[in-house]
């Protein structure tokens, strides 16, 4: 990079959060994710908003691509860098500045980790609306940039579904406040406003294109006074699919999850059964008693699966991530993500079951429920030693083409990064307009979306 | 071959998930609430770049072992700016337990290349290679600390003070032998023929002279009758215990730490505190008795449970979760007070007003990192509260004048 913007960068941040050895670009050049290397040629760490608006100004300025980067856990590798540049790091914008108790609401910097937010709010009586189900140093930036899901999603849906609103930084540098605090004066206490479009949105899933999320308000909720679950075995995704679909219609559970007995396998647990459907209520204690009782009834009645003894371990995606990651021999594993309509639920299943025999892979099924359709997430374990990572490449790759023929789609674009084939035109020329009024230096993330760019 | 030693971790680099668990955790996604600190890596949360944690670590000994990576001075200082605290080895990733070794053996890769240590390691290693000691103080003046108490040269039990007890906190040296004495336990000490436990050496990778100095004590132990060593170091413990054996061989001698004599003394009745300690204290578990290895942390707490009018109080990160004291205060001074202060405001935070270690490295740390910040907190060792209880340690004096 040019001695001289590197000189700039410093000059606004500080020398000490300006990294450009190549050893510092090394440590910066894989993320958790099946992709290769892909190198920076400088790091920055910013520690507020105002410095990320000088850094994108003089990105601007000098066509210098910028990639941002929090947790780097998305597991898609977006937060490598495609064409060199800058990768923003910020890590260091981790200030948490209060929760506001009637609005039921937090704000912070973007790059708090979740694990920090919990225990924050924790102490005073709220919780996120998930299970605490994560990997690695989410932070809350990146879960909003990614429109993270989780256990829980059947009452809460996904990140977008509970953030109030946001601070940006728009790729030419200005700073600003979507949500009611785009109004002078008022508080982040409404997402949604009588003045015009939602450009909340414009960020979720933007996994860095459209701007940097330097702040986020997000909903919060009371702690319950229960949360009480009982799983499910079913011998055939098909019978798992009818009762997922029996559960998600009685409109009961807080969260539906699924996993199989490869996952078991791979974490080294006997599987109690082929699928393993896992039904979360929480609320007051004699709702709670009421919806599993309810639960147990539906599936009781069904003709087919059959309840599981209580202490059936529970494998939410931390858990297993935890777990398979101790494997010994080490060995790395990459995930695939889609989501579908729940009568897809089996032939998604099927899809990922086929191409890890094919392949040989361990493997393991995650899926959820988010509100009324689903997001299934599986992992592949590999040796990235003997096979590199383009075996899993390949993997993920067939995997999304197989879903793609039983109606799902990505839930993020994986190892093609523009995975355009399948949009319709007119929303990708829709888009491409929206990108082009946002990022007119085609500064951010320069070649994750090749069809959306100039 | 250029990296002999890290060529062990191929298989564990490659597959290394670039998770970025080893920066900020979380330290268990299913127990977020527990007593766990926000912090897990001190080097990363000082310098703020993956590049100073493990992940930045594992991902350039990719590219060294591949040839891709030019071992620059810039990259050996780097190298060197990790504490080998082994907070990144607690939080369940394909790297398991093995990033101190590795980090380590990579250390010792550069010293062999020539490239390794940096200056502040190197001298220490040639103050221990000429002194036995990191402090280059004079070897007949190791146990001036024991003057006056008439202490055997041979016993079963010897007492290993280390460097820091012997020559910067003797107070602590004499306050273990103390309450041994009061106990009724007999013991001797090595004298001049006691050398550096040789933590400096291996941590830094000059492992020739580590072996050196390990085969030397090892000897003494033996010309000294040892069945048993014990001392009050948490790094001089571990180092005795788990880092001699792969170099001697069997030591023919157990290894204890004094926390683990005193608890069974206390819990059998041999010893009976008695004089009240009218603190809230909180107890800094040593990385190296906590979660390098042992797991001893029932002890120290029992110890002090024992001591009228103790609150003991837990900080964030605690046990095998522990944060570390900064335990290179000499090599890495900045690095070390940084980690030391945040140690103290976890004390303050936990709201005690006393900090017991059961490490003279910890003690010594955060001796000195109390004394940079504004909030007074007494920094002890377990024995002088202990020593106090028995009515056999000095009078302690009073806070202000403890702070340093």
């Amino acid at each position: 990079m040019n001695p001289e913007i590197i000189e700039r960068l410093r000059a606004i941040v500080g020398p000490e959060f300006v990294a450009d050895k190549d050893y510092d670009l090394i440590a910066y050049a894989r993320a958790w994710s099946y992709e290769g290397p892909r190198l920076p040629e400088a790091i920055v760490v910013p520690g507020s908003a105002e410095e990320v608006s000088e850094i994108m100004r003089l990105a601007g300025r000098t066509g210098t691509p910028v990639t941002v980067r929090a947790g780097g856990t998305t597991t898609t590798g977006m937060a490598l860098p495609r064409q060199g540049g800058i990768v923003l790091d910020l890590n260091r914008m981790d200030r948490i500045y209060g929760i506001d108790e009637d609005a039921m609401a937090v704000s912070m910097q973007s790059g708090v980790t979740v694990y920090r937010l919990i225990k924050y709010i924790e102490r005073r009586g709220f919780k996120i609306p998930w299970l605490p189900e994560f990997g690695g140093g989410v932070t809350i930036g990146g879960w909003t940039a990614f429109n993270g899901v989780g256990a829980g999603g059947s009452v809460y849906g996904r990140v977008g579904d509970f953030i109030v609103g946001l601070q940006v930084v728009l790729p030419t540098g200005e700073i600003v406040r979507t949500g009611s605090a785009s109004f002078k004066g008022a508080k982040q206490f409404a997402r949604y406003l009588g003045t015009g479009p939602d450009l909340t949105g414009l960020y979720l899933n933007s996994l860095g294109v459209s701007g940097v999320i330097t702040e986020v308000t997000m909903r919060v909720y009371p702690i319950p006074e229960a949360l009480g679950w009982v799983s499910f075995g079913f011998e055939t995704p098909e019978e798992a699919q009818e009762g997922i679909k029996k559960l998600v219609r009685a409109n009961i559970a807080y969260g539906i999850t699924c996993v199989d007995d490869e996952m078991f396998k791979t974490i080294r647990l006997p599987p109690p059964a082929p699928w393993v459907v896992q039904f979360f209520a929480e609320g007051w204690k004699p709702e709670v008693d009421f919806r599993v009782r309810k639960a147990r009834e539906i599936i009781a009645g069904a003709g087919f699966g059959k309840e599981l003894p209580q202490n059936t371990p529970r494998i939410l995606w931390g858990g297993a991530r935890g777990t398979s990651l101790r494997s010994k021999p080490p060995r790395r594993y990459m995930c695939v993500g889609c989501f579908h309509p729940l009568d897809a639920t089996a032939a998604v299943f099927n899809v990922y079951n086929a191409v890890g025999r094919k392949y040989n892979l361990r493997r393991g099924m995650l899926w959820w429920t988010c509100q009324t359709y689903a997001n299934a997430f599986p992992v592949y374990v590999y040796d990235e030693l003997a096979d590199g990572p383009e075996l899993a490449a390949r993997a993920a790759r067939e995997c999304r083409e197989g879903w793609g023929a039983v109606g799902a789609v990505p839930d993020y674009p994986g190892p093609d990064p523009d995975c355009t084939e399948d949009i319709a035109p007119e929303y990708l020329g829709l888009w491409k307009r929206i990108k082009e009024a946002l990022d007119p230096y085609h500064i951010m993330h320069r070649g994750q979306s090749p069809v959306i760019e100039r | 071959m250029a990296f002999e030693r890290l060529e062990k971790y191929r298989e564990i680099i490659w597959n290394d998930q670039a998770c970025g668990v080893c920066q900020r955790g979380p330290w268990n996604p299913y127990r977020p609430f527990g007593p766990t600190s926000d912090r897990l890596c001190p080097e990363y949360e000082k310098f703020r770049t993956i590049t100073h944690s493990a992940q930045g670590r594992i991902q350039a000994a990719r590219w060294l072992l591949e040839g891709k990576l030019p071992v620059s001075d810039d990259f050996v200082k780097v190298t060197y700016d990790c504490l080998l605290c082994g907070a990144c080895s607690t939080v369940g990733c394909v790297v398991d337990q093995a990033h101190v070794p590795m980090f380590r053996d990579l250390r010792a890769d550069l010293v062999a290349m020539g490239k390794g240590p940096i200056e502040p390691f190197r001298k220490t290693g040639s103050l221990i290679r000429r002194e036995g000691n990191r402090f280059g103080r004079p070897k007949e003046e190791r146990a001036k600390w024991a003057e006056g108490m008439d202490i055997s040269p041979k016993a079963d039990l010897v007492y290993f003070a280390g460097c820091v007890a012997s020559y910067r906190a003797p107070e602590v040296a004499r306050s273990t032998a103390t309450v041994l004495i009061r106990a009724g336990v007999p013991f001797a000490i090595l004298g001049a023929e006691e050398w550096c436990c040789g933590q400096p050496l291996l941590s830094s990778g000059q492992v020739e002279a580590f072996a050196s100095v390990a085969e030397h004590n090892v000897r003494a132990f033996r010309n000294a009758g040892a069945r048993r060593v014990v001392t009050a170091c948490g790094c001089c413990y571990h180092t005795l215990k788990f880092d001699y054996p792969p170099i001697t061989g069997d030591t023919g001698f157990e290894v204890l730490h004094i926390t683990q004599i005193l608890a069974d003394l206390i819990g059998n009745g041999g010893l009976r505190p008695k004089q009240s300690f009218d603190h809230r204290v909180a107890y800094q578990d040593p990385c190296h008795l906590a979660r390098l290895g042992s797991r001893i942390t029932a002890e120290p707490r029992a110890i002090l449970k024992s001591v009228p009018g103790i609150e003991l109080v837990e900080m964030e990160g605690n046990g095998k979760d522990t944060q570390c004291c900064g335990r290179f205060p000499v090599e890495l001074p900045d690095l070390s007070l940084y980690t030391g202060i945040n140690r103290i405001r976890d004390a303050r935070a936990a709201g005690a007003d006393t900090l017991v270690t059961a490490c003279s490295f910890c003690h010594w740390n955060l001796t000195r990192a109390g004394g940079n910040v504004k909030e007074s907190l007494k920094v002890m060792d377990i024995t002088q509260i202990l020593a106090h209880s028995l009515g056999c340690g000095p009078e302690l004096p009073p806070l202000e004048e403890r702070r340093r």
